[in-house]
């Protein structure tokens, strides 16, 4: 017998071990999504984080009004694990059907209000070009929505930051309000199952 | 009200989402035990080659959007996966102590059959990597030329006159009647 180089391939391999135990796909996919991770966070930089946690809390803040905690989980999950450091804001998300008066009513006391260091006001439309750059790469889901779907928000930076949280009630039951979300992971967000 | 399209958006995520992650398991399920071959015949170590693969899945999970699309799924999945070879290797060298490098002992007898695996191992391992993803993915995979050109990213003719090369490289090492193909 002469064996040709395949043959001595085949013995080669030979020896080969059974598969380790575990779910090779998964693994690959928790690897993968540590990387895609990662390359978002290279990528956008700072800036990049800040629109990508954003956006995806419009949309998943409008999903399940009014609990938010799985939206938040999965929106803020993936950067949390990062340490990063970006802007303090609340997002104030408005109800679809808030009435001029009651916008008008809240933009007024959020001006006023000692605790508002800085005041904007994103529009429905704003929140939607957001949301197309960031699913750019999913059509179909960007066909998904229309704009004029995602909720209007006030964007409010606090002069302490670190006190929002009875600022935030007190603004979740103003009329006209959806929800208060803190854009910033400040590490107490449980890491969400992720992309 | 506003619940309808979001909601159906959301839905679409996760339809997306899932037939993604299906896909991409259907995909390990058929390719990851060639994958783990291939890096073997390259690296020389099963526990490696498992590593290997188990990463160059991972990097093709990360854009499995993209890639599951694309025209030559088995073909891009060598390409990472030789790359994650070379940047091991890269790695290793910069650094790692090296473990499993070649003995000396290239010339011991291919008639002990029990040695022959061996022996092959040991001959390709004298071979730049290069030349040696060039013989394993043409001569073990049977990719054709241009292929192989393609996942190595050099052009055919740097595929013929390598593979040339190493197969008469091999010849010497192994003995003539070994490589007649």
């Amino acid at each position: 017998m002469e064996p040709s180089l395949r043959v001595l391939f085949d013995r080669a391999l030979s020896d080969e071990p059974s598969a380790p135990p575990g779910d090779l796909a998964r693994e690959a996919m928790a690897g993968g999504r540590r990387q895609r991770r990662r390359r978002h966070l290279l990528a956008g930089g700072v800036a990049g984080v800040v629109t990508a946690l954003v956006a995806a809390v419009a949309v998943n803040v409008a999903t399940a009004p009014p609990s938010i905690p799985t939206a938040m989980t999965l929106a803020v999950g993936p950067a949390c694990r990062q340490p990063v450091v970006v802007e303090d804001e609340l997002a104030v998300f408005l109800r679809q059907d808030v009435t001029d008066r009651q916008r008008a009513n809240l933009d007024e006391s959020l001006r006023s209000d000692p605790r508002v260091q800085r005041l904007r006001f994103e529009t429905r439309e704003a929140a939607y070009e957001k949301f197309r750059q960031m699913y750019r790469d999913s059509p179909d889901l960007v066909a998904a929505v229309k704009p004029g779907q995602l909720p209007d928000s006030f964007r409010v930076t606090l002069v302490q930051p670190e006190r929002s949280l009875p600022f935030q009630e007190e603004i979740q039951r103003r009329p006209g309000v959806e929800t208060v979300v803190r854009t910033v992971c400040d590490g107490r967000q449980p890491a969400g199952e992720g992309e | 009200m506003t619940e309808g399209p979001i909601a159906r958006w959301s839905q679409a995520r996760r339809r997306q989402r899932a037939a993604r992650d299906e896909d991409f398991t259907a995909f390990v399920a058929a390719t990851a035990h060639r994958l783990r071959r291939t890096a073997y015949l390259l690296c020389g170590d099963w526990h490696l080659a498992q590593d290997l693969t188990q990463t160059a899945l991972a990097r093709m999970y990360a854009s499995w959007g993209r890639v599951r699309r694309s025209d030559n799924l088995n073909a891009y999945s060598r390409r990472v996966l030789i790359n994650t070879i070379f940047d091991q290797r890269k790695r290793r060298s910069s650094g790692e102590v090296v473990v499993a490098e070649l003995p000396e002992s290239v010339e011991r007898a291919p008639d002990a059959t029990a040695e022959l695996h061996v022996t092959l191992m040991r001959a390709l391992a004298t071979l730049p990597l290069r030349d040696q993803a060039i013989v394993v993915l043409r001569y073990w995979e049977d990719h054709s030329v241009e292929t192989v050109a393609e996942i190595l990213d050099v052009s055919e003719s740097v595929v013929k006159t390598q593979s040339a090369r190493a197969l008469t490289r091999l010849r010497v090492l192994l003995g003539e009647e070994f490589v007649r193909t």
